[in-house]
């Protein structure tokens, strides 16, 4: 391999990109503010402390205690409560169109079956396709849940028995996170998808270019015809394609920092603050061993696709189908349990994206570090595909 | 009339025959019953060709008559099903690099890239081609000037009209002053004075520095202006060979364009 032309095909690739701002725009302005902002936004928009649960109440109970559970809504931070008279016709609707998160009715025998040894009830609407609903419902569970404990425990007492009796165990839980762990903890999840969807994204774009754009534009017969070798020509442009990939990547990390410290800022003053997604630097040492690994797979696999299609619509048609099934591949593999999500692990580039989660619960592991040599061996692999799909005629005869 | 092989081969004469002028005069390019299949398809079908230094031999004939498939073959995109087809002497498939350094390409697409300036393009394809420095730079604007763009050299090749990028495209040809010149259509869709420049362009080129030019074209005119033989194709065959003046006398017709037609239309009968 002549190592002089692989990098005048580089330079030639890198210096046309630049030329194209349109590239660039998508390379470094789309993660720069666009990924971590709507990453923000999403975290800020589920927090109670910027839009207050909104719950309505309909206190039917003849006696105190229904009361009594509205005053401690009413003190909670994060929530706003409206008090009705009756349950609205249109209440499904109301729930609906998120004018009220959920809605408590208390029954007019509330307090009298409490103070009377019994089970009372309180019905609770939610609506099923509101996050906020399920959320804001949690809220008012915490509350039943410590309004309880405070009834079990006064029972108890006025039979002479401690609290304890029928609360045998106390469950301590204690945050072994590190300070800052709870801002940080979105990084893990959401970073797997900043690398894909930034850095695949911006490469995508880029690398289509150079492979069946080449074709579409009627440049790659000539080029074939240099003396430059197709492996060349391969690795010349997958070594031009890996920089905007990185500065995808770098871009988005950098945009997470500002996002962070202007969301900190803002919704540090809001009572409660929000959790806002900041840079975990805990993930620094398995990002600079996957980045590279998955700039790599995903170059290869995109100028695979690009040259293996015959027009720069079929290789769209073929690259939004790889980028859906990576889209959400790298977010419901997170809800997966760990025996499942490891072995999703080895496969190809969903695989080398979640890796870091592993890092951080084990380190460099042997199930990690084995993870690591098997991304390894797909970039071989895929670059070895993409030198075939290169090397075979449909390269030439197949176009538009 | 029906017309063979052996009829029209004016001057290629018995094998024998051209093993000794080769020994005299080495053809630059030589293809020797090249076979090319595209599954079930027979794009050339045993076609044998030579092309001298100092020649500009045209390869005729109608559309699919397997011209692009033979051009792609000589500049190792395709790799021939059998047969041998060598330039310079050097094996399209044993020894592609060596083929592809010996030739200067123009294809029908002048394939030049629009965002690169019109020296950025030659000075891409001159680091291709091996060439660097000092000597690359002169080159580049020696070829400019001779093609007439040093004034737009610094303009991007988007910019630039059809006539000026295939003037650019045959002064990327001529980079690294490869032996070999093949010409696709590079006068297809030029005006009538551009046109005519590459055209003069083709014709000075080939005679000064003593290239072997192979010529596509379904321009009749344009052969016959600049060819010095003509090798008329048809369902990947060989259907004639000679001087554009042999092949009218053999026919009795007038012009290339109706010993064309002459020939297609005679293989196209039962």
């Amino acid at each position: 391999m002549n190592v002089d032309r692989v990098i005048w095909i580089m330079r030639k690739e890198a210096l046309e990109v630049l030329r194209d701002r349109r590239a660039l725009l998508g390379a470094v302005l789309f993660p720069l503010i666009f990924m971590p902002f709507a990453s923000q936004l999403f975290m800020i928009g589920m927090s109670p402390a910027i839009a207050k649960y909104k719950i309505a109440v309909v206190n039917n109970d003849t006696g105190t205690l229904g009361g009594l559970i509205v005053q401690m809504f009413m003190m909670t931070n994060g929530t706003e409560v409206v008090l009705l008279n009756a349950v609205p016709a249109d209440i499904e609707q109301k729930l609906a169109g998120s004018t009220y998160d959920v809605a408590m009715i208390f029954p007019s025998d509330f307090s009298s079956n409490i103070t009377s040894g019994l089970q009372s009830r309180v019905n609770a609407m939610v609506y099923p396709g509101s996050t906020r609903s399920f959320m804001a419902l949690s809220v008012f569970e915490q509350i039943i849940y410590s309004f309880e404990k405070v009834l079990v425990a006064q029972r108890l007492t006025s039979v002479q028995l401690s609290p304890e009796f029928i609360n045998p165990i106390d469950l301590s839980v204690r945050n072994v996170g590190k300070e800052g762990a709870q801002e940080s903890s979105p990084f893990g999840f959401m970073s797997a998808f900043f690398l894909v969807i930034s850095a695949f994204s911006s490469m995508l774009g880029i690398g289509l270019e150079k492979s069946v754009g080449e074709k579409d534009k009627g440049t790659l017969e000539a080029l074939l015809a240099s003396p430059a070798s197709r492996r060349e020509i391969l690795v010349g442009k997958l070594l031009s394609l890996l920089p905007f990939g990185l500065l995808s990547l770098v871009a988005t990390i950098v945009g997470l920092v500002i996002g962070g410290f202007i969301g900190s800022m803002i919704t540090g003053q809001v009572a409660g603050g929000i959790q806002v997604i900041s840079f975990d630097s805990s993930y620094l040492p398995i990002m600079l061993v996957i980045a590279p690994i998955f700039l790599v797979q995903a170059a290869a696999l995109i100028l695979l696709v690009g040259f293996f299609a015959k027009t720069l619509k079929e290789a769209q048609t073929y690259t939004s189908v790889v980028t859906v099934v990576l889209s959400f591949g790298t977010m419901f593999v997170f809800f997966l349990p760990a025996y499942i999500s490891k072995w999703i692990c080895l496969v190809p580039i969903v695989g080398i994206a979640i890796l870091q989660s592993f890092y951080v619960s084990e380190g460099f592991s042997a199930f990690v570090l084995s993870a690591v040599l098997i991304q390894i061996m797909y970039v071989a692999l895929l670059l070895t595909l993409a030198l075939r799909v290169m090397k075979a005629e449909r390269l030439v005869t197949a176009s538009a | 009339m029906h017309v063979t092989h052996e009829y029209y081969n004016l001057k290629g004469g018995s094998q024998s025959n051209r093993i000794g002028n080769m020994q005299a005069d080495a053809a630059s390019v030589v293809t020797k019953n090249l076979v090319k299949d595209f599954g079930k398809l027979r794009a050339v079908n045993g076609l044998s060709f030579e092309v001298r230094a100092g020649e500009v031999v045209g390869l005729l004939g109608p559309n699919g008559a397997g011209k692009t498939t033979t051009i792609r073959i000589l500049s190792t995109l395709l790799q021939p099903t059998s047969g041998e087809a060598s330039v310079l002497g050097h094996d399209v498939v044993a020894e592609p690099e060596k083929v592809r350094s010996s030739e200067g390409i123009v294809f029908e697409n002048t394939g030049l890239y629009g965002k690169l300036t019109g020296s950025e393009n030659l000075e891409y394809y001159g680091h291709l081609y091996g060439m660097d420095g000092h000597a690359l730079q002169s080159r580049v604007q020696e070829l400019l000037k001779v093609v007439g763009l040093s004034e737009r050299a610094g303009d991007k090749v988007q910019d630039f009209s059809r006539g000026m990028k295939q003037r650019l495209a045959i002064a990327r040809a001529l980079l690294h002053d490869a032996p070999v010149l093949i010409l696709d259509e590079p006068t297809a869709s030029l005006d009538v004075p551009s046109a005519r420049s590459v055209r003069d362009l083709i014709k000075t080129t080939t005679a000064s520095e003593r290239k072997a030019t192979i010529l596509c074209t379904h321009n009749m005119l344009e052969a016959q202006y600049l060819c010095t033989r003509v090798v008329i194709i048809n369902k990947g065959m060989k259907v004639a060979e000679g001087t554009p003046e042999e092949l009218e006398r053999m026919s009795d017709t007038h012009g290339l364009e109706d010993v064309f037609l002459q020939l297609v239309r005679s293989e196209a009968q039962p």
